[in-house]
C-alpha cells in the first residue's frame, strides 16, 4: 500500500519535529508529552466516568429500546403488507378462477342451447317434411285410383263405343241389324 | 506558543500542542481533582453528539426514515450484527454497552477532526480506562458465566503436558495484554494520526510564508493534507470498529471458553 | 496506521504484560529480579503469539474482503 510507506515517512519527519519542539514545552511547561501527565489524569477519568456513565445510560434506557421499536415495528409493517399483498393476490387469483369457470359455464350453456335449438329445429323439420310426405303420398295414391278409375271408365266407354261403331258398320255393311250379342261378343273377344 | 516557536526559528506548529490539557473550570470534589478541562468539555460534546444521532435523530419515529434516522438505524444494526456475529446470541445482552463503547470513540475519533478539537482518545489514560473497563467486565462475566471453567480459556487442546505449564502461563500473559494492546492500539493510532496532520499544516505555513517559490512548494504538502485527511477519517472510523469488534470477541470467550 | 504499528503493539503489550506480572510477584515475594526475568522471558513469547493470532486474523480478514477491514468480521481470534 502506497499510503503505508507515505506513513513511515511522516512519521520519521514527526520524530525531527518532535525533537526540536518537545525541549521548548518542556522548558516552558511542566509536562513533556502531554498524554503522559499523570497530574491531568484524575480529572481525565473522572470526566471519562461521568461522560461515559451517563451515555451508556441513555443510550440502555432511551436510545436503543426506540431504535429497536421503530425497527421492530417496520419490520411487522413490512410483513403486514407483504400479508396483505398476499391476501390480494389470493384474492385476484380466485376472481379470475371464478371468471374463467363462468365463462366455461356460459359455453357450456350456449353450446348446449345452440344444439337443443339446432335438435328442436331438425326435430321440426323432420315432423313437418313427414307430414308432407304423407299428404303428397295419399294425393298420389288419390291420383292413381282415380287414373286407375277414369281409366276402367275410358275401358268401359271403349267397349261402348267400339261396340256401337261395330254395329253401325255391320248395319252399314249388310244393310240390316246386326246381332246385337254377336257384336259384343266379337269386341269383347278383340279386346281381349 | 505557535509565535513563540516562530521566533524560535523552529518550526512554526507545535505538534504536540493539540494534546495539552488545560482546565477551563477548576473543581475539587472530596479530594478528588474533578476539574472541567478541555478533555471533558470534548468528552461531553461527544455525548452530545451520539444523543443527538441516536436519540434527536429518532424522534420522530418514522416508518420511512430521513438521512439522520438512517445514520441511527445503520449504527444500531452495524453493532447488533457485530455482537451477534463475534459475541453469539447470549451477547445481545451486553449490546447497549458495546453500542455506546463504539459510539463513543467513533464519535470521539470524528469530533476530533474538527479544527481546533480536542482528541479525548489520544490520551492513554482514556482508552486505558477504557479498555480496562473492557477487560475486568468481560473476566467477571467469564468467572460468573463459567466458574472455575472459565480457565479453560487458558489450556489449548491438545499439548503435550510437559510443555503445558509453560503454555498457560504464556496464555494468561497473553490475556493480560489485551487490555495494553486495546488501549495502546487506539491511542497510538489517533496520536500518530494528529501528529501527522499537525506536521503538515506545519510545512504548508512554512512553506507558504516564504515567498512565491514556497506557496508552489507548499502545494504538495497540501494535497497531501488532503489525502491524509481521507486516510484519518477512515482511521477514525476503523479504530472505533477495531476496539469495539475485539471487545465483542473478548466477551465471545468469555461466553464461550471451551471454543 | 497500517498493519506494523498494530503488529507492535500486539508484541509490546504482551512484552509489557509479562514484565508487568514478574515485576509484581518479584514485589510480592521480594524476589526481585527474578520472576521480572522469566516472566519477560514469557512476556516476549506471548508477544510473538499475539503477533501471530493478529497476523492470523490480519490474512484471514484480507483473504475473506480483499483487504477492507472494515467490512466483515474476523472470524479468528485474537
Amino acid at each position: 500500500m502506497p499510503e503505508n510507506a507515505q506513513n513511515e515517512i511522516v512519521i520519521g519527519q514527526d520524530n525531527l519535529g518532535l525533537q526540536s519542539e518537545v525541549q521548548i514545552p518542556e522548558a516552558g511547561h511542566e509536562g513533556g508529552f502531554p498524554p503522559f501527565n499523570t497530574e491531568t489524569f484524575e480529572a481525565q477519568l473522572v470526566w471519562l466516568v461521568i461522560t461515559f456513565g451517563i451515555l451508556y445510560y441513555l443510550m440502555s434506557k432511551v436510545a436503543l429500546p426506540r431504535i429497536a421499536n421503530v425497527i421492530e415495528e417496520r419490520r411487522d409493517r413490512i410483513a403486514d403488507d407483504l400479508d396483505q399483498a398476499g391476501q390480494f393476490k389470493a384474492q385476484t387469483e380466485d376472481a379470475i378462477q371464478s371468471y374463467e369457470t363462468a365463462l366455461a359455464e356460459a359455453r357450456a350453456k350456449a353450446h348446449a342451447i345452440a344444439q337443443e335449438t339446432r335438435d328442436r329445429l331438425s326435430a321440426e323439420t323432420d315432423l313437418h317434411r313427414e307430414k308432407l310426405e304423407n299428404e303428397l303420398d295419399k294425393k298420389i295414391a288419390d291420383a292413381e285410383t282415380r287414373i286407375a278409375a277414369t281409366k276402367e271408365a275410358a275401358l268401359a266407354h271403349v267397349r261402348g263405343v267400339a261396340t256401337d261403331v261395330a254395329s253401325s258398320i255391320v248395319t252399314q255393311l249388310l244393310g240390316e241389324d246386326a246381332d246385337k250379342a254377336a257384336v259384343e261378343k266379337a269386341v269383347d273377344a278383340k279386346l281381349g | 506558543m505557535a509565535a513563540q516557536n516562530g521566533q524560535d526559528g523552529g518550526f512554526p506548529v507545535d505538534p504536540l500542542h493539540q494534546f495539552e490539557i488545560t482546565t477551563l473550570v477548576p473543581l475539587n470534589i472530596g479530594g478528588i481533582d474533578a476539574s472541567f478541562t478541555n478533555s471533558s468539555l470534548w468528552m461531553v460534546l461527544t455525548v452530545f453528539a451520539v444523543t443527538f444521532l441516536t436519540v434527536f435523530a429518532v424522534r420522530g419515529r418514522n416508518m420511512v426514515p430521513g438521512r439522520m434516522q438512517s445514520i441511527a438505524e445503520m449504527s444500531y444494526e452495524f453493532v447488533a450484527n457485530m455482537v451477534r456475529d463475534n459475541a453469539g446470541n447470549d451477547g445481545q445482552r451486553y449490546f447497549p454497552f458495546i453500542f455506546s463503547l463504539f459510539m463513543f470513540i467513533l464519535l470521539a475519533n470524528f469530533l476530533s477532526m474538527l479544527p481546533y478539537s480536542f482528541t479525548v482518545t489520544s490520551h492513554i489514560i482514556v482508552t486505558f480506562a477504557l479498555a480496562a473497563l473492557v477487560f475486568l467486565g468481560v473476566t467477571v462475566i467469564g468467572f460468573a458465566k463459567h466458574g472455575l471453567g472459565f480457565l479453560r480459556l487458558f489450556v489449548p487442546s491438545g499439548v503435550p503436558a510437559v510443555i503445558l505449564p509453560l503454555v498457560v502461563a504464556i496464555e494468561v500473559i497473553s490475556y493480560l495484554s489485551r487490555p495494553l494492546s486495546l488501549s495502546v492500539r487506539l491511542f497510538a493510532n489517533m496520536l500518530a494520526g494528529h501528529i501527522t496532520l499537525k506536521v503538515f499544516a506545519g510545512f504548508v505555513i512554512a512553506l507558504s510564508s516564504a515567498g512565491v517559490a514556497g506557496i508552489f512548494g507548499a502545494v504538495l504538502p497540501l494535497a497531501m493534507i488532503v489525502a491524509i485527511t481521507a486516510l484519518e477519517f477512515l482511521v477514525c472510523a476503523l479504530q472505533a470498529y477495531v476496539f469495539a469488534v475485539l471487545t465483542c470477541m473478548y466477551l465471545g470467550d468469555a461466553l464461550h471458553p471451551g471454543h | 496506521m497500517g498493519p506494523a504499528l498494530r503488529m507492535s503493539t500486539e508484541f509490546i503489550a504482551g512484552v509489557i504484560a509479562g514484565g508487568g506480572l514478574g515485576w509484581f510477584l518479584d514485589k510480592w515475594f521480594e524476589t526481585m529480579p527474578l520472576f521480572l526475568i522469566i516472566f519477560l522471558g514469557l512476556g516476549t513469547a506471548a508477544g510473538v503469539v499475539n503477533i501471530i493470532r493478529a497476523a492470523n486474523a490480519l490474512s484471514t480478514n484480507a483473504g475473506a474482503d480483499k483487504g477492507n477491514d472494515q467490512g466483515g468480521s474476523p472470524p479468528a481470534k485474537m
